[in-house]
């Protein structure tokens, strides 16, 4: 080989499967021509200044998305065609013309509105809706007493197959500005016109939000029952969820099937909330007055279905007291503003969840409570009961960090993590990190 | 056995997925120098691949096809950003911040991107993807010949002309600045 056929060559020597006797032939020159020799040895270092010095992974949960994203787009093809079943009763005859009106609306595609016969039919379902609105503008105040299988101290849109029954209690006040509470066992929320109010007693615990904070997720629908039948009605629409109407005697029955929404890739998040199961809601209204009578709602898992919320009764104008709307903090405790401001610690920005949720488990390990209230703001509060809490997980060891996976409808991810406390106590759970407000540091939401 | 949302169908993609997505996401991010719009382009790659697919199993060569697409991504994407930053020029005068986001987000792989486009924007755009696609995509010459549908002799000529001519660029420069030194 000369020096002409080895620059013509010599690429050969920089593939990744190259041929065994040309390879012999270019280091045989080179080790007889120190021109080549150099020539070779300058396009080594020329390649190796060309690649890369990190290693650059797909982020971890893009398979996830995609995947999520595949199933997204084939349920939202599904409820371009959003199915509504009639169901015949022995009372069928005397099925309330409403009724079939709102069956009517659901069913009657807008772009058909310019067809006259369909346009009165479906103004006609419009003064239905129009009359239950009506009905409802002139309660003055609603009382529902009702049970949910939950937990009494956690947040109000946990739910639970397992879980025993928890009495709630819905007040509201309709006088102008409008005003509710809930009791929930060990949590209240109050929004008394202009801010919600959320009390946890047994951490001593106060937080203070707009009035649009989601302390009551999905039990915020009960507080408008004049909106009840056109926000389902809406969500029929939008997802994919089978609208049945009965008339039973004076009362008409509204039942939605839907099915649970959000990533169950990892199945972690299903049946955690109403929304995030698949279930049945069943409204039943007083077919004179409008009014919502009652509300049960089951889980379906396979053929088995399981009742996780009922209400027991309903009462409308009967006197609520106005103190009912106002919590008396105990002394030396404030309410903590419910800000997205306080997120600014640099230590828990640019970095993987993971390595987020290792920081926190550091922190506590090494009793380092600044570190950890950076990220999880109930470490900073003084009561005695997040102090017992600090001193149960204080010098914990951690086991394990697994990597972060979504589910359902968490906006955030959930880190699985082994831990073993002092006390020799194993514990395997899923840390709730999310990272979506505007400094986007990863905020430790819950799961420990 | 498929589960109540249908994932049982997604299993043979999510196989494929885990096998190529860090290789994609690579190849995305050092044509973009976004970390963001890399993630986007691969998910479209592969949200494609199996809206084209009737099953997996049709395709030949999964590589070349995923590899082929998402060059192809990366060109239109390149195209779209041409027009999105001569747009955004002629209407608000503030030149395209395309990477911005992540570069606040990630100013390692940022200046790591920059650092080596510093080399290849110095040669014609057909050297330079040449050497993207050996040495930072890890491909073979015959598999970049069949990627970009060239013969393999002119994939290797490229890749040559193209590692010269940089050699010729940075060796001399260190000469020179060896020269400085030395004065």
């Amino acid at each position: 080989m000369n020096c002409r056929e080895f620059k013509a060559n010599m690429a050969e020597l920089f593939d990744k499967n190259p041929e065994e006797a040309m390879i012999t032939e270019l280091r045989d020159h080179m080790q007889q021509c120190p021109d080549c020799d150099e020539e070779y040895h300058q396009s080594l270092e020329m390649m190796t200044l060309l690649k890369p010095e990190i290693k650059l992974s797909a982020p971890s949960l893009l398979k996830q998305e995609i995947i999520n994203r595949l199933i997204k787009d084939e349920a939202k093809m599904k409820n371009q065609t959003t199915k509504v079943r009639w169901i015949h009763s022995r009372t069928a005859k005397v099925l309330s013309v409403a009724a079939v009106l709102i069956l009517a609306m659901i069913i009657v595609p807008i772009a058909f509105r310019n067809n006259p016969y369909l346009n009165s039919t479906v103004k006609a379902a419009d003064r239905y809706f129009e009359m239950s609105k009506s009905a409802s503008q002139m309660i003055k105040s609603m009382v529902i007493k009702l049970k949910v299988r939950t937990v009494a101290h956690d947040n109000f849109e946990l739910i639970g197959t397992d879980y025993q029954w928890v009495d709630h209690t819905i007040t509201k006040s309709f006088e102008n500005p409008g005003k509710w509470r809930i009791d929930k066992g060990e949590r209240v929320v109050v929004f008394d016109g202009v801010n919600q109010y959320l009390w946890m007693p047994n951490f001593d615990e106060g937080i203070k939000a707009g009035p649009k904070a989601g302390f009551i997720s999905w039990m915020r629908i009960l507080l408008d029952p004049q909106d009840i039948l056109s926000r389902e009605q809406k969500a029929a629409k939008e997802r994919n969820s089978k609208v049945t109407m009965d008339q039973n005697g004076d009362e008409t029955i509204m039942t939605i099937t839907s099915n649970a929404r959000g990533n169950f890739i990892n199945d972690y998040g299903k049946n955690k909330t109403i929304e995030e199961s698949d279930n049945r809601r069943e409204y039943t209204f007083d077919s004179n007055t409008k009014l919502l009578k009652g509300l049960k709602i089951y889980i379906l898992h396979g053929k088995k279905e399981t009742l996780i919320m009922e209400t027991e009764h309903i009462d409308y104008d009967i006197p609520v007291d106005p103190s009912l709307f106002v919590i008396n903090l105990p002394q030396g405790i404030e309410w903590k503003e419910l800000t997205t401001d306080k997120y600014s610690s640099e230590r828990f920005r640019n970095i993987t969840s993971k390595r987020a949720a290792e920081l926190f488990f550091q922190g506590i390990a090494n009793n380092d409570w600044k570190l950890v209230g950076e990220t999880c703001d109930f470490f900073n509060n003084p009561s005695e009961k997040v102090k017992k809490v600090k001193e149960e997980f204080g010098g914990l060891t951690v086991i394990k960090i697994g990597e972060p996976f979504k589910s359902g409808l968490y906006r955030g991810v959930f880190v699985p993590y082994e831990i073993k406390f002092k006390s020799g106590k194993v514990k395997k759970y899923n840390l709730a990190v999310r990272n979506d407000n505007p400094n986007k540091m990863w905020v430790v939401d819950g799961g420990f | 056995m498929e589960d109540a949302n249908g994932r049982g169908r997604f299993k043979e993609l999510e196989k494929v997925i885990t096998e190529y997505q860090d290789q994609l996401f690579r190849f995305a991010f050092f044509r973009t120098g976004c970390l963001a719009d890399s993630q986007d382009i691969v998910q479209e790659v592969f949200v494609k691949f199996w809206r084209e697919q009737t099953t997996l199993s049709s395709v030949r060569n999964f590589r070349f096809y995923l590899f082929r697409s998402i060059s192809n991504a990366c060109i239109d994407y390149r195209r779209r950003n041409k027009r999105l930053k001569f747009d955004r020029l002629e209407q608000n005068k503030i030149p395209s911040g395309l990477n911005e986001k992540d570069a606040s987000e990630n100013l390692v792989l940022k200046e790591e991107y920059s650092r080596i486009e510093a080399f290849l924007i110095k040669l014609p755009s057909e050297q330079a993807e040449i050497i993207r696609l050996r040495i930072l995509d890890d491909l073979s010459f015959p598999e970049i010949a069949e990627i970009l549908s060239i013969p393999v002799t002119t994939v290797k000529s490229r890749f040559k002309y193209g590692i010269d001519k940089l050699k010729s660029k940075v060796f001399k420069s260190k000469e020179v600045n060896y020269e400085l030194q030395r004065i």
